[in-house]
């Protein structure tokens, strides 16, 4: 599950908080060299699909959701779960070929996250196994966090191993014992993100706590790793 | 009071809010196009009459003739006077507390956004400037977005400041909104996107040309 550097991620992928995606919302993301678009439909199932549109290349990302389907913004085409377009709006009459489709991903929903894989393998495992997610039992989502810094200097401050869930109890200034959820994947050029998450159900003032807490660690973190810029 | 008339451009960013604003808070204006691009008419003498500066969007109809101003001139000021015409006092903050949110956001908006405005006009219409600076200007100021926004999530609130929308989420979208015409990504800020789906739903939002006004 281990990046082979930089271009095929293998594995299941932790992509954004789910609440972060609601019903009918398009979401764009990243597994390596692979650009997703990731959309939630009005029964709540998400969705993963190829970020082209394969008519003349539009991101879908920046697409919407209509009818339980992702549109294109430029042209309009419309495809469904599977990655079949269905619609073409400057033929209303016509049924569009079969062969007209945009790839699509596996996706799991599982401890407040939206996972995905672009390896195209199909192990049966899920992310709980792969990750080593804590078993059952709830989780109170925080937030997700881009820190300007490599996954490793990431790691060896948290102090655990790349590709695995990372659980920590941070104490508060006030005394309170925050029980932190962490997974982190490598993102773009020489940066981590970061889905923070508390496991059970916590107080509004837990949460917040957590949210200072990694804002401070976002900070630290940085402070070791400066080497990462916004052009490259 | 004479009729309202809001000098602007339609591809601006600045004039965009005051449109905004207008069409939010139900203030009739009615609307009479700059040349800008490639006119250069914000440089004449008749406009520069109006708005010494050569600023952007400009607002005549509101003011006094003792105080001898022309016109309004600047998004920001523009919102503050549209809040006070508008018939919808929900437009005014309600608390000392809340002003001084709303006027914090405001002034973040004209400082540090500075620079999102400066790339996504360089991405459109060209010039000079340091591309750079300004992209990594403009991630520092959607970070400080995003932290706020994640509290106010936690806390209940979908809004910069206080229980309903205000102008600093006025002021504030536009810059996050249109960022993707110079390329910037908001797939790091989740909650800034979700933020700017909800002012799309609001009674009275209008589009401009490169914000789509579904999705
Ligand atoms: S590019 Fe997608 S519909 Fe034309």
């Amino acid at each position: 599950m281990q990046e082979t550097n930089g271009h095929r991620v293998g594995g299941w992928q932790p992509l954004m908080l789910a609440l972060d995606l609601p019903p009918l919302t398009v979401s764009g993301a990243q597994i390596g060299e692979q650009k997703l678009a990731v959309w939630r439909d009005s029964h709540g199932q998400v969705h993963a699909s190829d970020d082209r549109c394969p008519h003349r290349g539009m991101r879908l990302s920046l697409g919407f959701v209509r009818e339980d389907m992702l549109a294109c913004l430029y042209h309009g085409w419309r495809f469904d779960e599977s990655g079949h377009c269905r619609v073409i709006p400057a033929h209303p009459g016509v049924t569009p070929a079969s062969t007209i489709c945009v790839p699509v991903f596996p996706v799991a929903e599982c401890m407040g996250l939206i996972w995905s894989r672009a390896d195209g393998v199909a192990t049966g495992a899920g992310p709980e196994t792969e990750w080593r997610l804590p078993e059952g039992g709830s989780v109170t989502p925080v937030r997700t966090l881009t820190i300007k810094a490599s996954l490793k200097t990431v790691m060896a401050r948290l102090g655990a191993t790349a590709g695995q869930s990372v659980r920590m109890l941070v104490t508060t200034g006030s005394g309170a014992v925050l029980p932190l959820l962490i997974v982190a994947r490598p993102v773009g050029h020489d940066r981590t993100q970061c889905h923070l998450l508390l496991e059970g159900t916590v107080s509004q003032e837990d949460c917040e706590q957590a949210a200072f807490w990694a804002k401070d660690f976002r900070n630290t973190a940085e402070r070791c790793d400066t080497g990462a810029d916004y052009c490259v | 009071m004479s009729d309202l008339i809001l000098l602007d451009d339609e591809l601006d960013e600045d004039c965009y809010r005051a449109r905004l604003a207008a069409s939010l808070m139900g203030v009739p204006v009615l609307l009479r196009a700059v040349d800008v691009i490639p006119g250069n008419e914000q440089d004449t003498l008749s406009f520069r009459a109006l708005s010494p500066s050569g600023h952007l969007p400009a607002l005549t109809g509101a003011t006094d003739p003792a105080d001898a101003l022309p016109a309004i001139c600047g998004a920001e000021a523009i919102l503050l006077t549209f809040a006070a015409l508008s018939a919808d006092k929900a437009w005014q903050p309600s608390t000392p507390m809340e002003t001084g949110a709303v006027a914090h956001w405001m002034t973040f908006a004209s400082r540090d956004l500075r620079p999102a405005m400066r790339l996504r006009r360089k991405a459109m219409f060209g010039g000079d400037g340091d591309d750079c600076a300004w992209l990594s200007a403009t991630h520092d100021a959607f970070r400080i977005m995003e932290d706020h926004m994640v509290l106010r999530r936690i806390s209940g609130h979908g809004w910069f400041a206080g229980e309903a929308p205000t102008l600093a989420d006025i002021a504030l979208f536009p810059s996050f909104a249109l960022c993707r015409d110079a390329g910037t990504e908001q797939d790091a800020y989740p909650t800034l996107r979700r933020w700017m789906r909800r002012v799309k739903t609001l009674p009275g939002f209008i589009a401009m040309p490169g914000i789509p006004d579904y999705g």
